[in-house]
C-alpha cells in the first residue's frame, strides 16, 4: 500500500498526494474525495483481501473505511503522519474488528482439491496446485498474521512501520511474523508429504 | 561488518526472511560467511528463500473482482466537525469545576438578594402569604411541637 514514496533526497516534509487532497475532502469537496478514493482504492482492496480472504467482507470493510475517511476527514492531524498512513490504520482496525465474524473461505483440506483438472501442461497444473496449497495455508493463519505478512512482504513496510500501523511494538511484529512464517512453512511441508 | 551468532541469524531468518535488504542494518552482511560454515544456518536460509518466494507470489497474486467503492453513497453522509484544538482540549478538564463555581456564585447572589434589608423590616415574602396559609403553617408548627416536644420523663432521660 505504499505509493507516492518520496524520491531519495526529496525530504520527508514533502506532503504526499493523499495528504494534499485530504484538507479539500475535509471541506466537503466530493471531487477531491473521488480522487482520493481512486488513489487509495487498489492498495486498500489488496490489504483487505489479504487480511480477510473473504470477498464480501473485504468489500464491506473498504466501503466502511472510505466512509470514515469522508466523515472524519476534518479530524486528520498531519502532524501525526501522512494521510495514507492514517487511512491504512483505519482500514486495519476495521479488518481486525471483523476477524471474529469471518470464517476462512476454504480449509486446507479443500485446498487439496483445487488444482485445475483441465488439459493444461503438467507444469501449469503443478503451479496451480502450489498456489492452491499456499492459499489454503494462508487461510488457516489468523488475520493478524496475514496482515503482518501482507504489510511486510506485499507492501514492503518495515517492522517499525507495521508496529505503528498495528498499534504494537516492532519486537511484537517480529514475533508475529516469525510465528506466521513458521506455521506457514509447517503447513506447506505437511501438504507436500 | 558486525558479529552475527548462529542463533541471531536463525531468529532473523525466521522473522525477516532471507532478503538481507530487509534485515537490520549491517546484520545481513555476515550471513553468507556464516551460512558457509554452519549447516543449520544454511538450511534455514534455503527454507527462508523458498518461503519468501511463496509469499511474494501470494502478495502479487491478482485480486478477486471486488465491487467498486460507492462514492455517491459516502458523500451523501454528513461530515463530522473537527475535534477541539489542543489548546481547547487542555482546559476541557476544568469545565465541571467552572460549572460548579458558576452555580455556587449564582446561588450566593440569589441568597444575598433575598435577604431582608434590615432586621426589623418586614419580610416581603411574609406580606404575600394568605391568612389560610398562615393558619396552616401554625397548625403544622403545633403538630411538630406535639410530636417532637419531649415529655417530662423523656426530659429526665435526656
Amino acid at each position: 500500500m505504499r505509493m507516492d514514496v518520496p524520491a531519495p533526497g526529496s525530504g520527508p516534509s514533502a506532503p504526499d498526494t493523499a495528504s494534499l487532497l485530504l484538507p479539500r475532502v475535509a471541506a466537503g469537496d466530493a471531487v477531491a474525495f473521488t480522487a482520493l478514493v481512486r488513489l487509495l482504492e487498489r492498495p486498500a482492496r489488496a490489504l483487505a483481501w489479504r487480511t480477510l480472504m473473504d470477498t464480501a467482507a473485504a468489500e464491506d470493510v473498504c466501503q466502511q473505511a472510505f466512509l470514515r475517511l469522508w466523515t472524519h476527514a476534518a479530524r486528520f492531524d498531519p502532524a501525526r503522519g501522512s494521510a495514507e498512513a492514517w487511512f491504512r490504520r483505519i482500514l486495519i482496525n476495521l479488518c481486525l474488528d471483523r476477524r471474529r465474524s469471518i470464517r476462512p473461505v476454504q480449509t486446507i483440506d479443500d485446498g487439496f482439491d483445487m488444482a485445475d483438472p483441465g488439459p493444461d501442461p503438467e507444469s501449469q497444473a503443478i503451479a496451480a496446485d502450489g498456489r492452491a496449497r499456499l492459499e489454503a495455508a494462508m487461510a488457516r493463519l489468523n488475520p493478524r498474521q496475514r496482515l503482518a505478512l501482507g504489510l511486510f512482504h506485499g507492501d514492503g513496510l518495515s517492522m517499525a512501520e507495521i508496529a505503528e500501523q498495528m498499534d504494537t511494538t516492532a519486537k511484537a511484529v517480529e514475533g508475529l511474523l516469525g510465528r506466521a512464517r513458521n506455521e506457514l512453512r509447517t503447513m506447506l511441508n505437511e501438504t507436500n508429504t | 561488518m558486525t558479529d552475527l551468532s548462529p542463533e541471531t541469524a536463525l531468529a532473523l531468518l525466521a522473522s525477516h526472511g532471507a532478503d538481507l535488504a530487509r534485515w537490520p542494518a549491517d546484520a545481513g552482511a555476515a550471513l553468507p560467511a556464516l551460512a558457509a560454515r554452519d549447516a543449520r544456518v544454511a538450511a534455514a536460509l534455503a527454507e527462508a528463500q523458498a518461503l519468501d518466494a511463496d509469499l511474494a507470489a501470494w502478495a502479487a497474486a491478482p485480486l478477486p473482482a471486488l465491487a467498486a467503492i460507492d462514492v455517491a453513497a459516502i458523500t451523501a453522509q454528513r461530515q463530522l466537525p473537527p475535534q477541539d484544538a489542543p489548546e481547547a482540549r487542555r482546559f476541557a478538564g476544568w469545565r465541571p469545576a467552572l460549572l460548579a463555581a458558576s452555580l455556587a456564585m449564582m446561588l450566593a447572589t440569589v441568597g444575598w438578594l433575598a435577604m431582608p434589608a434590615a432586621p426589623d423590616a418586614p419580610s416581603p415574602i411574609a406580606s404575600v402569604r394568605s391568612p389560610s396559609a398562615v393558619a396552616a403553617a401554625d397548625e403544622a408548627d403545633l403538630a411538630f411541637a406535639y410530636v417532637f416536644t419531649p415529655t417530662a420523663v423523656e426530659e429526665d432521660l435526656i
